[in-house]
């Protein structure tokens, strides 16, 4: 399990703007970050040898990128399924590539337009399935038809079991999303720059379904986001301070369920499979939560950070409300979370923002950068089989 | 054309058509591992616990729990006009099943998780009836 520990790293991260309407195509856009990460890296691109995407990408097979990019010569190739897990999942299957001597610079990216085109916060009654993208027939079988359709309802099932068992407040929820919105008025490529957000503002937000308001929800937006790894030797001839990967793991535990619909057939609902992905990271690492002060975690919704600051043993299971509330998850906090806004404020690409804002904070070029962070750790989506990271300088 | 107001009809399987004609005959069949005794839903040919393929379709009670629900306040289907009540629905007489459905003839008031609720098939089309869920 230790194979991979410090040997590669994160050399390259690039970006689109994040809008509402990019008039573009979202391979387009993927082209747009590629070139942008492999150009911050300081390589050419010809230099990238291997693509890892997510499988639900639909801006065209990683070889149609590798067509656009003008690669000579890919040698490895592949993709991560399950939805937002391949944030990380993509990191963790291009880390295992290096280490196999199959390509030396690997691209691994995420486009969407997510606002002008297939918006995932409608679920199935958006310009897809949802149900059949995530891999999960029991979304179009068990749930479409009686109006179970889309994740603000699926993450409301699960707050409302959250609240029922450990007494979790909106105000808590609230927290979270005011904590976010204040990164992101740091941040001027965030979607919610200028756009401050009180608890009061929160409350009254529109109500999705009970309790999950508006502001509880990740945005939905067009834009790519990219990044190069190759191995730790490699990396230190490189432009940047490398972002070395200590740990990276993917976990699932028992009863993992078809995909993200299925979570909530499993006998407990109010956690995540982060629960078995972090053991794996703090045993390979040597570290433990109390060493990490800045993470980097997937907030489809203010619910899924609160169970994740639990299985990711930042606070006991059930207490992730208050810690949320009484830590702040500011940046001079004792748990800086989200520092570029996340997906409820900055923009939502599907995780892959928080993989970039993870390497800013070790090369210390985040917007809201925490003093001194040694440790930054990355979370992919829940809450069924996921995948995460810690980076260190 | 498909209207946009028909309700969405489940996409059946070879797994998962039994389920959907025991609910046509108006009887909630739940399958159970015939080597373990495991309960298992949403319907698979083995079972998790000890990877059998030996399957019975189990009639139970249609009688549950409410394990959690929301009240959907913002439409996102012209079949579904809100406000309506989704949940996840116990069945204590199938080991750890629980299934989603919507509950129809709710109050506020008596919504809450712990609640006692009872299957109320509700037919769609000839082929499909939905179990949904009534407060007891």
């Amino acid at each position: 399990m230790e194979a991979l520990k410090d040997r590669c790293a994160i050399v390259g991260i690039g970006q689109t703007e994040f809008s509402r309407d990019s008039g573009r195509s979202e391979l387009s856009l993927a082209v747009e970050a590629a070139k942008a990460a492999v150009a911050d890296a300081g390589l050419r691109l010809n230099d990238i040898d291997g693509i890892v995407k997510y499988t639900m990408d639909s801006s065209g097979s990683e070889t149609l990128l590798a067509t656009a990019l003008g690669l000579p010569n890919l040698t490895y190739w592949g993709e991560y399924g399950g939805g937002g897990p391949g944030s990380c999942g993509i990191v963790v299957q291009a880390v295992c590539a290096l280490l196999a001597g199959r390509a030396k610079h690997i691209l691994c990216y995420r486009s969407m337009n997510g606002y002008s085109e297939a918006r995932l916060g409608q679920g199935a009654s958006g310009r897809m399935s949802l149900g059949m993208a995530l891999e999960d027939p029991n979304a179009d079988g068990f749930q479409v038809p009686f109006g179970l359709i889309s994740p603000p309802q699926w993450y409301a099932l699960i707050a409302n079991r959250h609240m029922a068992e450990y007494g979790t407040t909106s105000e808590q929820l609230g927290a979270i999303a005011i904590a976010f919105r204040r990164h992101a008025q740091r941040n001027p490529h965030a979607q919610m720059f200028g756009r401050p957000l009180t608890l009061d503002g929160y409350l009254a937000g529109r109500m999705i379904a009970d309790p999950l308001h508006v502001f509880d929800c990740a945005l939905e937006t067009d834009g790519a986001c990219a990044v190069v790894l190759t191995t730790a030797e490699r990396a230190r001839d490189l432009r940047h301070r490398p972002a070395y990967i200590m740990a990276a793991a993917m976990g699932a535990g028992p009863r993992p369920q078809a995909g993200m619909p299925s979570w909530l057939y499993r006998p407990v609902i109010s956690e995540t499979a982060g629960r078995w992905v972090a053991p794996q990271l703090y045993q390979m690492a040597g570290v433990g939560p109390e060493d990490i002060h800045v993470a980097e975690i997937y907030d489809c919704f203010t619910i899924t950070v609160l169970l994740q600051l639990e299985d990711y043993g930042f606070t006991k299971k059930g207490e992730g409300g208050p810690f949320a509330a009484e830590v702040g998850l500011d940046v001079d906090s004792r748990l800086a979370v989200n520092t570029h806004g996340g997906h409820l404020s900055e923009g939502y690409v599907h995780g892959m923002s928080h993989v970039l804002e993870g390497v800013r904070q070790i090369r210390g070029t985040s917007t809201g950068q925490v003093k001194d962070s040694e440790l930054c750790l990355v979370t992919g989506g829940t809450p069924n089989a996921t995948a995460a990271f810690i980076l260190r300088r | 054309m498909i209207s946009v107001t028909t309700s969405p009809r489940p996409t059946m399987t070879r797994d998962s058509r039994p389920f959907w004609e025991a609910c046509r005959q108006r009887e909630l069949r739940i399958q159970r591992c015939r080597d373990c005794g495991t309960f298992r839903f949403p319907p698979l040919p083995s079972c998790v616990e000890c990877a059998s393929l030996a399957t019975d379709w189990v009639k139970v009670s249609g009688k549950g729990t409410i394990y959690s629900f929301t009240v959907v306040r913002h439409a996102v289907h012209s079949a579904f006009s809100v406000p309506y009540v989704l949940a996840i629905v116990a069945l204590p007489d199938a080991g750890d099943v629980r299934l989603t459905t919507r509950i129809v003839e709710w109050d506020e008031a008596r919504l809450r998780v712990g609640a006692a609720v009872e299957v109320a098939f509700e037919k769609l089309d000839e082929e499909i009836t939905l179990p949904l869920f009534g407060l007891a």
